[in-house]
């Protein structure tokens, strides 16, 4: 057999059936101390209320729901190099796909997160969100796009799950034979679905598994569409712009982009998998970004040009105040100038630029929900309605508490899956 | 597909022995990653048309399906008129019909999947099972005759 297949199973199998190293433990401490304190502001809200954020009646979204949508973009990268790069044949997708869907499947559970907690009563959304009549027999409204923002992240996460579950099967098959532990093997085995690697199964699974990443490419273009309707169909200023949807989905795309960056460079150096993660990903990933940077240029560069040329005064005040705003410099420079870098193949290819770069962008993109979500609240068409909102401290804690648990939750499925899909591997060292 | 190809399905306790029997006719095998190897005449995506034709049976329900849902809880659950104009819209039920459509093709497809392939069976998902790949077999009968004992299906992929 292949070296390098024997070494990445090796490898895998040393991170389940070996102890966790010292290094593995203390980030765990640390993502466990900032989901912690994530609980206990959410704990201090849920029985104080919502009058401890910063919002009021008129900017009563705020930084929670900029956050939702922050996550639910992560989310997108992770489906578009899995999916999408699969129909294209792209065989540099094979050994990141894993840690793309994984990011892709924890980003939506922090996003759902805060979709709940911005109700102010989490425990009773699920009567306001679910189709499902009222005491009066009423029904939900169909025709309201925060309805169909449940759809779609419903669908989206049970579709996702599918998509990176069938991907696992064959390495679950092989975890449970060469695990140790007969209650490890056991769950394994139970999970594996009595995959025996047969011609019959393989044959089934390469037709459904390219199916469903069909349909999965389909729902990434839906979903954020669908998330950017519920903006675009308010009739305020600065939202209620055809623009949206493309401009949501090309947002989400790039910072989920710069967040994989990163977890692949922090899996390559913490695992040793310099032969498995390569310069030639970053190198692609990087190619991408800066394709997608443009996109998000134009997207605002359309926004800009496309207000000044209407003559709605509420359009051009929120243009004006956008344009005075060091917040939006800060963005663009994170997200539209410092990819340019990238133009210059050595950078690319410079894993630690990569990751400041990467860094950035993900700071820029949360810079740029911001500014969608708060400043169209801000202002308003009477001049005495002008507000400024700030988030307090118990939104941005809670905010970091949602990045403790991406952290644990990634962390326990590095523990527990093969991080690179072994079966791929197999796959192309055999070619 | 290679000449005389056959799959060996075998429980993973016997697997070292039969592995001996190979190897004592000079038999080329896939070795023990053959639960993550896949057979060669698949590597390049080949696609069955059946779960194509499947999937898109599935989406015809899921839309017909869904479109009555929306329809019976907007005009016969609860016949809400605004301004002498019924809820139910379709233009606007496009996106929850996708969404419904989507969720149902892909559970169908899954369940499809794991039932046509016997994948859960409660009885066998405990059994553990490897296949071994052989192929340019001149005859398999020798062979058959060797493994009797063991608790081996052997498979003619020619003939499938």
């Amino acid at each position: 057999m292949h070296s390098k297949l024997k070494e990445l199973a090796e490898k895998s199998l040393s991170i389940i059936n070996g102890k966790s190293t010292i290094n593995f433990k203390l980030t765990m401490l640390l993502f466990s101390f900032l989901f912690l304190q994530g609980i206990i502001t959410l704990i201090i809200t849920i029985t104080q209320g919502l009058e401890l954020w910063g919002i009021d009646n008129k900017n009563a979204w705020g930084v929670t729901i900029s956050n939702f949508v922050f996550w639910i973009g992560l989310a997108h990268s992770g489906t578009l190099i899995s999916a999408i790069l699969l129909l294209f044949k792209q065989g540099w997708r094979d050994e990141i796909n894993r840690a793309a869907e994984a990011m892709t499947l924890i980003s939506i559970i922090c996003a759902v997160l805060f979709l709940l907690i911005h109700t102010g009563r989490p425990w009773l959304s699920w009567l306001w969100i679910i189709p499902y009549p009222n005491q009066f027999d009423l029904w939900l409204n169909f025709k309201s796009p925060l309805f169909w923002d449940f759809i779609a992240i419903v669908a989206y996460f049970v579709v996702s799950l599918i998509f990176w579950y069938i991907g696992l099967i064959p390495d679950l098959a092989f975890y449970k034979s060469n695990v140790k532990g007969k209650i490890k093997s056991k769950i394994y085995a139970f999970f594996c679905l009595g995959w025996k690697g047969s011609h019959s199964q393989w044959a089934s699974f390469s037709s459904i598994y390219f199916i469903i990443a069909g349909i999965v490419t389909a729902l990434v273009i839906s979903v954020h569409s669908v998330i950017s309707m519920d903006f675009a169909l308010t009739a305020l200023a600065g939202w209620h712009s055809t623009i949206f949807p493309p401009y949501f989905v090309i947002g989400a795309i790039f910072s989920g982009l710069a967040l994989l960056v990163i977890l692949l460079t922090i899996l390559r150096n913490a695992f040793n998998l310099e032969e498995f993660i390569t310069v030639l990903h970053f190198d692609k990933l990087n190619k991408l970004i800066y394709l997608f940077s443009w996109l998000v240029f134009f997207s605002y560069f359309i926004e800009i040009f496309g207000t000044l040329f209407n003559e709605n005064i509420f359009e051009n005040q929120l243009i004006e105040l956008k344009l005075k705003s060091p917040i939006f410099w800060l963005m663009v420079l994170f997200n539209c100038l410092l990819p340019h870098f990238y133009m210059v193949q050595s950078n690319r290819k410079n894993i630690r630029f990569s990751l400041i770069i990467s860094s950035l962008i993900l700071i820029g993109m949360w810079l740029e929900r911001f500014i969608i979500v708060v400043y169209s609240q801000n202002t308003g068409i009477l001049e005495e309605a002008f507000v400024r909102y700030s988030p307090s401290i118990i939104e941005i804690s809670i905010f970091l508490g949602s990045f403790g648990l991406f952290g644990l939750m990634y962390m326990i499925f590095i523990k527990f899956f093969p991080i690179i899909p072994i079966w791929e591997v197999a796959k192309n060292v055999k070619k | 597909m290679l000449k005389n190809n056959y799959e060996i399905i075998v429980d993973e306790v016997d697997y070292p022995k039969v592995i001996e029997v190979l190897e004592y006719f000079r038999i080329n095998y896939i070795d023990e990653f053959s639960l993550i190897q896949m057979p060669d005449d698949l590597d390049n995506d080949s696609y069955n048309r059946r779960y194509g034709f499947i999937g898109i049976a599935l989406a015809f329900v899921g839309i017909y399906l869904s479109i009555m849902f929306l329809f019976w809880a907007q005009r016969i659950s609860y016949p809400l008129n605004i301004g002498g104009k019924n809820l139910f819209d379709f233009i606007y039920s496009i996106p929850v019909i996708f969404e419904f459509m989507v969720l149902f093709v892909v559970v169908g497809l899954f369940l499809v999947y794991i039932f046509s392939n016997g994948m859960f069976h409660f009885s066998e998902i405990h059994k553990n099972k490897k296949t071994i790949y052989i192929n340019n077999i001149f005859s398999i009968e020798p062979l058959k005759e060797k493994l009797k004992n063991y608790n081996v299906e052997i498979i003619n992929l020619n003939k499938k």
